[in-house]
């Protein structure tokens, strides 16, 4: 294909439907065009063309395997290439058009290459009136990224673009679309809707065993004198036997005080915080002549038990040790099969929130 | 700068595979995994290739590091000509540290190299210390005057650590519940912002009005410099739930909301600070950890330390505020001019206090 002459278009003085003609027939050839949009200067090609991505790959230089949003006019659209869940179609309500990007899980309608390697693909709808124009006549998504390479300023003139661009980026563009200075608005925010669905792990209901208590408490210290108080019950116990907690309880029900109150019961003199992050704290702590340990595990962030048994939780099943699981919800089939075998003291603990200050707690013994 | 030790720096404490080559303080590559390919490699795209999957990871990231570092020196830089081996061993999270200690004794071994096994928070701690490729960087060792008080903000992290000096640290604060950055993670979450979400939380709270929810500021009376971020949390949870009994948050709502709560979450961070500053009289303050990329956070603490006329230091290099290698590498150098050197039954302590 012979190469393009690139044109460079001033919005003021042309006119848009002139513009819109000229880019639509840029791009349908499978051409780059770089666009002005709310945020800086993006560089686009039809997303549904794999030649066009090729070249904008090879325009932006940016290693294989890095993701490249799109562009489209809406969640209608969006839909066509990306599975939208409730909280991505909330954001698109809610947010957008406005500088936002969305990561939802690939339809894979599109070239991979767009994608990230996890299977998910960046959606943006631009808040800027003559690129959704552009694209509701195209019918087609664009690409959605920066117009400067990979380090380079961010664009948002066209001569500060062009003075960063090498001979041979400069010229694999076909069209410019000048709109002039643009507001230096940062870049857009990212927001990941795909990590957060309700996976595997983390609900269910327990309802096992034998209740041993059910109970109303008023405040965190209670809480936490309510795990003390059945650590102790058992503690003597622990000499022969390890022992496990699941908590199936929600966010801020106050699992971590109750756990709290456990570890000062074993005599655990470090601060017990939130092992989210790192997922799985371990603790020691004086029993008789000997050493104890305690582990608190959270499970919030693991989306599989694939996940979870790559913990290897059963090294820890031996007298002495006791371990605490947040979010065990629907993880106790396989805690409860892999600690069947074991002389284990299995409690299971749901925490009900009923007001502001108030929870219910239920304890089971299996 | 040509005399100064080259250390290959590896992190495997938690969701990340990193890697970087440091010559003294500074940085010649940082590479994270989400950073590199593994496509190509694998002949195809890898349809989900789960976190924290290290032993795919550790190779490659590894060799890009030395690529992009040769790129730098623009000489080839192979394994046999760093001078040292260092690799995160606590803390975190045991079956991850294990896959980066056991590739840095194999590399070790094989290669004749000293092993430096580094305390993870001491890597955030000393990231303000990194010097870009050309050997800039916000400050420069020899000008770290002690006593120096360091702020850990990240996802995992939120301590305050005293240096008396290099070999003297000790924490004399830290979260009793959520790390910080945990709670802006979560806080999004409620927000309908994804996950993990801090850093969206933290755009949106730019375009809110911090006064329109009324958020308790927790610890603000304890005398310790304790801080605790779960109460603030669950302060949220339950007024967003409570509107969401009858409506959705309008796109307003959710940016003041994320508003109120950061602005909360600083004033505590500001009350701690200050507290320590009058207790332990501090030269300087460096603070470490991926929250200290927020723009208002940044300010809020620049306040105090201004407040105090004291010099405050933040990490400048892209992919230095998050758990990566290069700040690994970075501390490491502390113990390769002490000599001190790990031998091959390096393990991983998953608790790793600072001593």
């Amino acid at each position: 294909m012979k190469s393009l002459v690139m044109i460079r278009l001033d919005l003021k003085v042309k006119k848009s439907e002139e513009i819109l003609k000229q880019a639509i027939s840029v791009l349908n050839k499978g051409g780059i065009i770089i666009y002005p949009t709310e945020t800086c200067y993006g560089v686009g090609v039809r997303a549904d063309l794999k030649e066009a991505v090729t070249k904008v790959l090879e325009y932006k230089r940016r290693p294989e395997g890095k993701a490249v949003s799109i562009a489209v006019t809406g969640p209608d659209m969006a839909d066509r290439y990306v599975d939208l869940n409730q909280t991505a179609l909330d954001i698109y309500s809610r947010f957008l058009p406005g500088p936002i990007t969305v990561i939802s899980s690939s339809k894979h309608k599109l070239d991979k290459r767009l994608e990230a390697e996890d299977g998910t693909l960046g959606v943006r709808v631009p808040k800027y009136d003559l690129l959704l124009d552009l694209i509701k006549a195209l019918d087609a998504p664009i690409t959605a990224t920066s117009a400067n390479s990979a380090g380079k300023r961010t664009p948002y003139s066209i001569d500060i673009l062009l003075s960063d661009l090498s001979q041979s980026q400069r010229d694999s563009i076909a069209l410019i679309i000048d709109a002039g200075e643009l507001p230096h608005n940062p870049p857009s925010s990212v927001i990941d809707t795909t990590k957060q669905e309700l996976k595997i792990l983390r609900r269910g209901s327990f309802s096992v065993g034998n209740r041993i208590l059910t109970e109303e408490i008023h405040s965190d210290i209670l809480m936490q004198k309510l795990g003390a108080r059945i650590m102790s019950s058992y503690k003597s116990l622990l000499e022969t036997r390890p022992m496990i907690v699941m908590f199936n309880a929600d966010l801020g029900a106050g699992k971590t005080q109750f756990i709290k109150g456990m570890a000062q019961e074993l005599g655990v003199t470090q601060i017990v915080n939130s092992p989210t992050f790192i997922i799985m704290k371990e603790y020691e702590f004086p029993l008789r002549q000997d050493k104890g340990r305690l582990i608190h595990l959270d499970a919030w962030r693991l989306e599989s038990v694939q996940e979870l048994k790559k913990l290897k939780l059963e090294q820890y099943f031996k007298p002495k040790h006791v371990i605490a699981v947040e979010w065990a919800g629907m993880a106790r089939d396989y805690l409860a099969q892999i600690s069947s075998q074991k002389d284990l003291i299995r409690l299971y603990i749901e925490i009900e929130y009923l007001d502001l200050e108030k929870r219910k707690v239920a304890i089971y013994e299996e | 700068m040509k005399n100064e030790p080259m250390i290959l720096g590896i992190d495997t404490s938690c969701d990340e595979t990193a890697a970087s080559v440091v010559q003294g303080m500074r940085v010649l590559s940082n590479v994270i995994s989400s950073q590199v390919e593994l496509h190509r490699k694998y002949g195809g795209v890898v349809p989900s290739v789960a976190r924290r999957e290290h032993e795919l990871r550790i190779d490659p990231v590894i060799k890009e590091a030395l690529r992009n570092a040769g790129k730098i020196l623009e000489s080839k830089i192979g394994l046999e000509d760093l001078d040292a081996i260092a690799v995160t061993c606590g803390p975190g999270l045991a079956i991850a540290l294990e896959i980066g200690i056991t590739k840095a004794k194999e590399l070790a071994l094989q290669y004749h190299k000293p092993l430096i096994g580094v305390n993870h928070m001491e890597g955030h701690l000393y990231s303000p210390l990194a010097l870009n490729s050309k050997g800039k960087g916000p400050i420069k060792l020899n000008e770290v005057d002690f006593p120096v008080l360091s702020f850990l903000l990240s996802g995992g992290h939120t301590e305050l650590v005293l240096l008396k000096s290099h070999d003297d640290k000790s924490i004399v604060g830290q979260t009793v519940d959520d790390a910080i950055g945990e709670a802006f993670d979560k806080v999004a979450r409620m927000l309908g912002l994804g996950y993990p979400g801090g850093k969206v939380l933290s755009d949106m709270a730019l375009k809110g009005n911090a006064q329109s929810f009324k958020l308790p500021i927790p610890m603000a009376k304890d005398p310790s410099l304790n801080m605790s971020f779960s109460g603030l949390k669950t302060a949220v949870y339950y007024q967003v739930k409570e509107i969401e009994k009858v409506r959705q948050l309008s796109a307003q709502e959710v940016m003041d909301m994320a508003a109120c709560f950061e602005k909360a979450a600083i004033t505590q961070l500001q009350i701690k600070l200050k507290k320590a500053i009058k207790q332990y009289n501090p030269k300087m303050i460096m603070v470490g950890g991926g929250v200290s990329s927020s723009v208002r956070v940044r300010a809020g603490l620049r306040r105090v330390a201004r407040e105090f006329s004291l010099p405050i230091y933040f990490p400048s290099l892209k992919n230095i505020y998050t758990d990566n290698g290069a700040m690994i590498a970075i501390a490491a150098n502390f113990k390769f001019r002490n000599k001190e050197f790990s031998d091959q039954a390096l393990d991983r302590q998953p608790n790793l206090d600072l001593a």
